[in-house]
């Protein structure tokens, strides 16, 4: 049942390759993701009696698991650490198998965090703007222009980086 | 079609697997802190009685702590100025919400927040009216984020101060001071104390105290726009009517003025719209409005 909070196992097996991910695109980072991971389980059990079962609890995770990532994103700058500083081995890809994707999902991770966000909502998990603003507590329209923001800082970014076209892109 | 950022993500996130190690670890967490919880219930069941003395006690002493202590502020934990959680000084106030707030220390950058803002404005006294009262309108003056305690406001203002008490829930809160451009003297103390929601971290209100100089502005259009008095321990409290016309809109949460002596108050609030489904729901909004401005009056109430 997907909605059986008593059932920790369940849950952390039926979400937790999603939490993880979240945790991942976010930190960048293994073990901050692990840890953050475990914070986001234990918010679910305590907050549990809070879910109203308006939406789905999967999207009321990912508004958990998002915030939960920006609360480790908040203490890491607090303890003066970069981003870069915290790259793990398990985060470096395999230099063979290196290419264009691997250097764009790079990039993306590095967005400003409120593009992070509507990047991964909407080309990842494929939500709509409607559902997307209903996670971020945005309104459709400022979810669109965030989107537009995002892709447009990112094309930036890859002319900078001397990305000639943007077949990746459009 | 934007398959690239597509393929990028999934190439990037596709892959990856939860570790069967940190299942484990995150099930036996979460079931070793449930039993924690069931732990300390058994503690507290076998010395019962002794906790109920302590209840005792401890409302005993919030009973008896205004009338001993009527002025008293009590400092938080990092020193700034954020009110204490104790009684009000009066005993004939609305004591609804006292004890219930809560102070974080996060950044307000953080608060998730709405596009729609200052649909009730905040800072309009301070950022516009007051503007137009001051005694020597050719000097400017700046607001620097400062952070102050008790003590400081006290210095400044000669009088004592007494702690809010704000309505139940989470708040964070930011200060700044307006300091006098020709002297470089602090002339208002501000305190905004940020009411979110702490699981989402989502806005909710904005509470903004004022303590200012009444000396620096024009006493008369001060004493327009004053409308809280204060009368054989009544306090009264009319609507807020600005004698300039300027923009701002006031429709349903007041602006509170307090004058006493030399020394002004003001608080303010922000509210926003309420929407549902992307758009302003103008009944709710209403409602909002209404019960943000019942909670200023009562947050006047327990500082004068």
């Amino acid at each position: 049942m997907a909605n059986n909070f008593d059932d920790i196992e369940y849950l952390v097996k039926t979400y937790g390759k999603e939490v993880l991910r979240i945790c991942r695109y976010y930190l960048r980072n293994s073990q901050d993701a692990e840890d953050a991971f475990q914070e986001v389980f234990i918010k679910l059990i305590r907050k549990r009696s809070t879910f109203c079962g308006k939406s789905e609890l999967k999207t009321w995770l990912t508004r958990i698991a998002i915030n939960t990532c920006k609360d480790f994103l908040k203490s890491r700058s607090l303890r003066n650490s970069t981003d870069e500083s915290l790259l793990d081995c398990n985060d470096c890809v395999d230099v063979s198998k290196y290419n264009e994707y691997d250097e764009l999902y790079q990039i993306i991770t590095t967005l400003p965090l409120d593009y992070k966000d509507v990047i991964l909502l909407k080309y990842y998990y494929g939500y709509t703007s409607k559902e997307i603003a209903r996670i971020l507590k945005l309104t459709e329209p400022a979810v669109n222009s965030r989107l537009h923001r995002a892709k447009n800082y990112l094309k930036k970014i890859l002319t900078e980086k001397g990305w000639s076209d943007y077949e990746y892109l459009d | 079609m934007n398959t690239s950022i597509e393929k990028a993500l999934h190439k990037g996130l596709d892959g990856v697997e939860v570790p069967p190690r940190l299942e484990v670890q995150t099930i036996e967490k979460i079931r070793e802190k449930s039993k924690i919880t069931f732990f300390n219930f058994r503690l507290n069941r076998k010395y019962v009685s002794i906790a109920a003395c302590v209840v005792v006690l401890v409302i005993a002493f919030i009973g008896v702590q205004p009338y001993i202590n009527n002025n008293s502020f009590l400092p938080s934990e990092n020193g700034l100025d954020q009110p204490s959680v104790q009684a009000p000084s009066s005993t004939n106030l609305d004591n609804t919400g006292q004890n219930s707030a809560v102070y974080h220390n996060i950044d307000i950058s953080q608060i998730i927040r709405q596009p729609y803002e200052a649909n009730v404005p905040a800072s309009y006294f301070f950022q516009n009216w007051l503007q137009f009262v001051k005694k020597n309108p050719g000097v400017g003056s700046h607001w620097d984020n400062q952070q102050f305690n008790k003590d400081s406001i006290e210095s400044v203002l000669r009088i004592s101060i007494i702690s809010p008490v704000l309505p139940k829930g989470d708040y964070t809160t930011t200060q700044s001071v307006l300091v006098d451009d020709a002297t470089g003297e602090v002339i208002a103390f501000r305190t905004d104390y940020y009411y979110y929601n702490k699981d989402m971290l989502e806005f909710q209100n904005r509470f903004s105290v004022f303590y200012f100089l009444v000396d620096y502005f024009n006493a008369e259009e001060l004493e327009q726009v004053q409308n809280v008095t204060k009368s054989n321990g009544q306090i009264h409290i009319d609507d807020f009517y600005p004698s300039t016309n300027v923009y701002a809109k006031t429709p349903h949460v007041r602006k509170l003025i307090y004058l006493e002596n030399s020394v002004g108050i003001a608080i303010e609030a922000e509210a926003d719209v309420v929407t549902t489904d992307g758009k302003v729901d103008e009944e709710k909004s209403r409602e909002c409005y209404e019960e943000t401005d019942k909670q200023l009056i009562d947050l006047m109430k327990s500082i004068i």
